[in-house]
C-alpha cells in the first residue's frame, strides 16, 4: 500500500484543510515539496481546492509555480482543469498524473478521455470528496455543494480513485470505509484521505487493502519518517 | 550532448530535471533533426502508445530512430519509450513498435494498473559492453539495489535471446521486464526520473 | 495572519485550550519522556535556551518529570548584564549540565550585514544557531528529547491546531522559523565567509536516521500555555530578573537582550508593519486580561516610541555613511521611530488584571556583552 501526501495550493500558497471548514496556512510550495521529496513519501499529490468557477489568471500564475517544482517523488495534480484548453496547459509540467474531479459530474467524457489519451489510462485519476451521515453525499467542486452519489460518471474511465473524507478531514483517523459499499467500488482502485493518517496497520490486515494511503495535512507535523510511521503503528 | 524526445504527448519535464539534478547537459529533439549528433538518445514515454506512434512517424522520427540504432547510438527508453523497441504493442488495437528488440508488449495480468513502488537491483556488468563504452560520467558503483516508480497497464515481454532482461519483482508481475538491454539500447519499464535518491544513483550508473 | 468567519486563527486556536483534556496531555507528556529515558544512554533531553523567563519555566518542567536535561545555548553577543546573569543564574540555580556554543565572530557578524542587505533582517543567523545546534548536540551525543517550550506558529497565529500536536522538523524550521531563508541564502553572491565554519547554521542533512534517533517536542502541546503567567512565576521561584521594557509591558519575553525590542523589533515593523507590542497585546486580549479597546490602547501608546540604533551599527562596525544609506534605502517606512540618541521614556499605566502579573524590574546596566563571567551567589 503506497503511502503519499496531499497537498492542498492555491493562489501560491499551501494550505491545511481541517473538516472540510476551515483553512489554515502551510506555506511555500517549493519547501513543501523539497522536504516530502526528502521525506520519501510514495508520491505527491497537489490538489487546487477550487469551489465554484476558478480564475483563469490564478491558474496559470499557480501552474507557473508548479513548473519551476523540483522534485524527485512521483507528482498528481488537479483542482480546476475543467476542459481541454486547460488540459493542455499541463503539457511541460513536472506531473506523472492527472487528478479530476468535477469531470466525474460531467455528463459528456471528453474531457477525461483527452487526459487518457494524452498521458495514459494509469495517469489518469478521480477525486471524489465524500461525507456520510445519515446517507452517502459528494461534494461537486463546480457548483460548490454536496449532491447525490448518483451524480457520478465515468469510473470506468479513471486509473485509480481517490475517496477524500470531508468530515475527518484533519484528524488522525476517522475515514468512514463504508464508502467502498456505499459506492460499490474495490478498494484496490482507490486511495483514501482524510482521517487517515493512523490507520495504515488497520488496512494492512483487512482483506480490502485500498491502494494508497494520502495523509493530507499532518505528515509535515513532524520530522516524517515511514519506518517510524510503521513501526508506531 | 544528451537528447530527449519530445512528441508533444504527457510531460518530460520531470527527466530535464532529472538530468539536471546530475549536471548534464541535454537538448529537446522535437522534429526530425539530425539524431547523429547526440550521445544518448532518451525516449520518454507517457501517454496513449497510439497516440505517441503517430507522433513519432508524423515528426519524422520513428525512422530517424531506427536509423540511430543501426549507427549503434546509445538510446534509453522510459516506460512507453522502452516499450516502443519492441515489435509490436498490444496498447490501443494493437499498434507497431520499433522492431529493434524481439518481443511484444501486452496488457498486464491484473484489472489495475501497476502503480507504486517495488524492488529493483541492478550489477552494472550486466549491462553490455556497447551501453557501458560511452559513458558520460564515470561512477565507480557496479551494484545497486533499492525501489524504483512504476505506473503502466502493459509490460513487455521480450523473447530476444541477445539481450539482458530482468523481471519485475513482484509476484504478478514477474513476466514482464523492468529492465531490457541490448547492446545499444537499455530501457526502463519504470520511471527512474520519479524514484527519488535511488533514480539518481541508477542514472548516474547507466550515463 | 488568516482568518475566518471574521475570527482570526489565533483566536480560533487559543479557544481550543478551553476544550482539551490537560490531564490527558499531561499523560502523553510523561509517555514521550518515559519513551527518551528508556531510550537515553547519558542525558534524557537537549533544552534549547537563551536565558528568558520562558527557558526558566521549560527547565522547571523537565526537571518535575525527571529528566536529566542538557542545557544548550548559542551566544547570540547580544545579551546585557541582565541577559547574562539570568543565563548563569539558570545553570546555577537549577543545577543542571550545560553546553555553550560560541559562533566564530566575524562569520556570524558578516552572516548578520548579509542578512540585513538582503532581507531587512538581522536576526536570521542567530535563529539559524538557535534552531539547529541543539538538534546537532542531540544528534551527534544520541540524546533523544529535545524540549522547546511553546510553539510559536501555534500559540501566536493558529498556524496549527492543538490537536495536530506538531513537533521540531526540519520543514517548520525553514517555513516558520527562518521565513523561507536558510542559510544556504545567505552566502553565495551574499556573505564571503568560509563554508567550513558554517556547520552549525544548518540542520543536520541526515533526516532518515536524524528523525529515528531524535525527537523535538513543544511543552505547548501538552500544558494549558499562558507565558505571563508562568514567567511571572519565575522571578519569586528562581530568581529570574525581569528587564524594565519601554517598548512592551511584559518585562519577561527576552528579557536581556540588547536588540530584541530595538532594532530587531523596528526592522520587524519595517517588514511586517506592526511592533512586538501587538503580539503581547493579542495574547493578553486571548487570555482575558485586557479587553479589545484596551489591548488596542495599549498598543498604540507604545507603538509610536523611537528606537536608538546606533548602540547596534557600533557593535556591527557599520559606518555613519552606512548607517545613513540603510535608513534612508531600508527603514523608510520607520523614520519617525528612528532615534539616534539614548532615550527615555514614561511608564505606561495598565490595566489592574495585567498590572498584577508584571514584576518590579530593573534596566540593563551594559549591553551588547560578548561574554558575560560569572554571578555573584
Amino acid at each position: 500500500m503506497r503511502l503519499g501526501s496531499i497537498v492542498l495550493f492555491k493562489n501560491g500558497y499551501c494550505y491545511q484543510s481541517y473538516g472540510w471548514n476551515l483553512l489554515r496556512p502551510l506555506g511555500k510550495l517549493q519547501n513543501v515539496i523539497t522536504h516530502l521529496d526528502k521525506y520519501l513519501v510514495d508520491d505527491i499529490t497537489i490538489i487546487r481546492p477550487i469551489r465554484d468557477n476558478d480564475n483563469q489568471i490564478q491558474l496559470l500564475s499557480d501552474l507557473n509555480e508548479i513548473k519551476n517544482i523540483k522534485c524527485s517523488t512521483p507528482i498528481s495534480f488537479g483542482g480546476g482543469i475543467r476542459n481541454i484548453e486547460q488540459l493542455n496547459l499541463l503539457r511541460d509540467l513536472p506531473l506523472e498524473r492527472l487528478v479530476f474531479s468535477s469531470a466525474l459530474f460531467n455528463k459528456e467524457s471528453s474531457l477525461l478521455k483527452t487526459a487518457k489519451n494524452l498521458f495514459g489510462k494509469q495517469a489518469v485519476i478521480g477525486l471524489i470528496p465524500f461525507k456520510i451521515r445519515s446517507k452517502l453525499q459528494v461534494f461537486n467542486c463546480q457548483k460548490n455543494s454536496f449532491v447525490s452519489s448518483d451524480e457520478i460518471n465515468h469510473l470506468e474511465i479513471v486509473d485509480e480513485i481517490i475517496l477524500y473524507d470531508c468530515s475527518n478531514e484533519g484528524s488522525q483517523s476517522g475515514f468512514n470505509s463504508d464508502i467502498f459499499n456505499l459506492l460499490n467500488i474495490d478498494p484496490k482502485r482507490c486511495v483514501i484521505s482524510g482521517g487517515v493518517a493512523n490507520l495504515f496497520n488497520s488496512f494492512k490486515n483487512y482483506n480490502k487493502t485500498p491502494k494508497a494511503l494520502a495523509i493530507e495535512n499532518s505528515i509535515l507535523h513532524r520530522e516524517f519518517s515511514k519506518s517510524n510511521y510503521y513501526e508506531k503503528l | 550532448m544528451i537528447g530527449i524526445i519530445d512528441v508533444g504527448v504527457g510531460n518530460i519535464q520531470s527527466i530535464k530535471n532529472w538530468l539536471d539534478r546530475c549536471t548534464v547537459k541535454w537538448e529537446i529533439i522535437e522534429t526530425s533533426t539530425n539524431l547523429n549528433q547526440y550521445s544518448l538518445i532518451i525516449l520518454p514515454g507517457v501517454g496513449s502508445a497510439k497516440l505517441f506512434s503517430d507522433n513519432l512517424k508524423k515528426y519524422g522520427l520513428f525512422n530517424n530512430l531506427k536509423i540511430a540504432n543501426e549507427r549503434r547510438q546509445r538510446i534509453l527508453g522510459i516506460c512507453l519509450g522502452a516499450q516502443f523497441f519492441l515489435d509490436y504493442l498490444e496498447e490501443d488495437n494493437g499498434i507497431e513498435g520499433l522492431g529493434l528488440i524481439n518481443g511484444k508488449v501486452s496488457k498486464l495480468d491484473q484489472k489495475e494498473s501497476n502503480t507504486g513502488w517495488l524492488p529493483f537491483s541492478l550489477n552494472k556488468n550486466n549491462l553490455s559492453k556497447e551501453w557501458l563504452k560511452n559513458k558520460i560520467i564515470n561512477s565507480k558503483k557496479i551494484k545497486l539495489k533499492g525501489r524504483v516508480f512504476y505506473n503502466h497497464n502493459y509490460g513487455i515481454i521480450s523473447n530476444d535471446k541477445n539481450t539482458f532482461d530482468s523481471k519485475i519483482q513482484s509476484y504478478k508481475l514477474s513476466s514482464f521486464s523492468s529492465i531490457i538491454c541490448k547492446k545499444n539500447l537499455l530501457g526502463f519499464q519504470f520511471h527512474p526520473e520519479k524514484s527519488q535518491e535511488f533514480g539518481e544513483e541508477l542514472l548516474k550508473m547507466i550515463l | 495572519m488568516t482568518y475566518d468567519n471574521q475570527k482570526c486563527l489565533g483566536c480560533i486556536t487559543h479557544n481550543e485550550k478551553y476544550n482539551l483534556d490537560w490531564n490527558n496531555r499531561y499523560i502523553f507528556l510523561k509517555e514521550e519522556v518515559n519513551k527518551a529515558k528508556n531510550k537515553s544512554q547519558t542525558y534524557d533531553c537537549v533544552v534549547p535556551v537563551i536565558g528568558d523567563a520562558e527557558d526558566y519555566f521549560v527547565v522547571q518542567e523537565v526537571l518535575k518529570l525527571g529528566m536529566n536535561p542538557l542545557i544548550v545555548s548559542v551566544n547570540s553577543y547580544f545579551n546585557n548584564d541582565i541577559g547574562w546573569t539570568n543565563l548563569h543564574n539558570l545553570i546555577t540555580h537549577f543545577d543542571v549540565d550545560s553546553w555553550f556554543y560560541n559562533p566564530e565572530k566575524q562569520t556570524y557578524q558578516e552572516l548578520i550585514r548579509t542578512s540585513l542587505r538582503k532581507y531587512n533582517h538581522m536576526y536570521l543567523p542567530w535563529i539559524q544557531l538557535h534552531t539547529s545546534f541543539p538538534v546537532h548536540v542531540a544528534n551527534e551525543k544520541s540524546i533523544p528529547l529535545i524540549v522547546w517550550g511553546g510553539n510559536q506558529s501555534v500559540e501566536q497565529v493558529g498556524k496549527f491546531s492543538h490537536n495536530d500536536c506538531v513537533e521540531m522538523s526540519s520543514w517548520s524550521r525553514v517555513e516558520h522559523d527562518l521565513f523561507g531563508k536558510d542559510t544556504a541564502n545567505l552566502i553565495g553572491n551574499g556573505a564571503q565567509v568560509d563554508e567550513r565554519k558554517l556547520n552549525y547554521y544548518y540542520y543536520p542533512n541526515n533526516l532518515k536516521t536524524l528523525s529515528r534517533k531524535v525527537k523535538g517536542i513543544y511543552l505547548s502541546n501538552y500544558l494549558p500555555w499562558d507565558p505571563l503567567k508562568q514567567n511571572h512565576s519565575m522571578v519569586s521561584k528562581h530568581g529570574f530578573k525581569s528587564e524594565a521594557n519601554p517598548y512592551s509591558f511584559d518585562p519577561y519575553e527576552r528579557a536581556g537582550s540588547s536588540i530584541y525590542y530595538y532594532i530587531h523589533d523596528l526592522l520587524k515593523y519595517q517588514r511586517l508593519g506592526y511592533r512586538k507590542i501587538s503580539d503581547h497585546c493579542t495574547r493578553e486580549i486571548r487570555h482575558g486580561r485586557l479587553t479589545k479597546k484596551e489591548g488596542i490602547e495599549i498598543k498604540n501608546k507604545f507603538n509610536y516610541r523611537k528606537v536608538n540604533i546606533n548602540p547596534f551599527f557600533n557593535w556591527l562596525n557599520v559606518t555613519k555613511s552606512g548607517v545613513d544609506w540603510f535608513v534612508k534605502h531600508r527603514l523608510n517606512k520607520s523614520f519617525d521611530l528612528i532615534s539616534y540618541n539614548k532615550v527615555d521614556f514614561e511608564k505606561i499605566i495598565i490595566p489592574k488584571k495585567l498590572d498584577e502579573l508584571i514584576s518590579d524590574s530593573s534596566k540593563p546596566k551594559s549591553e551588547f556583552i560578548s561574554y558575560g563571567k560569572g554571578i555573584k551567589i
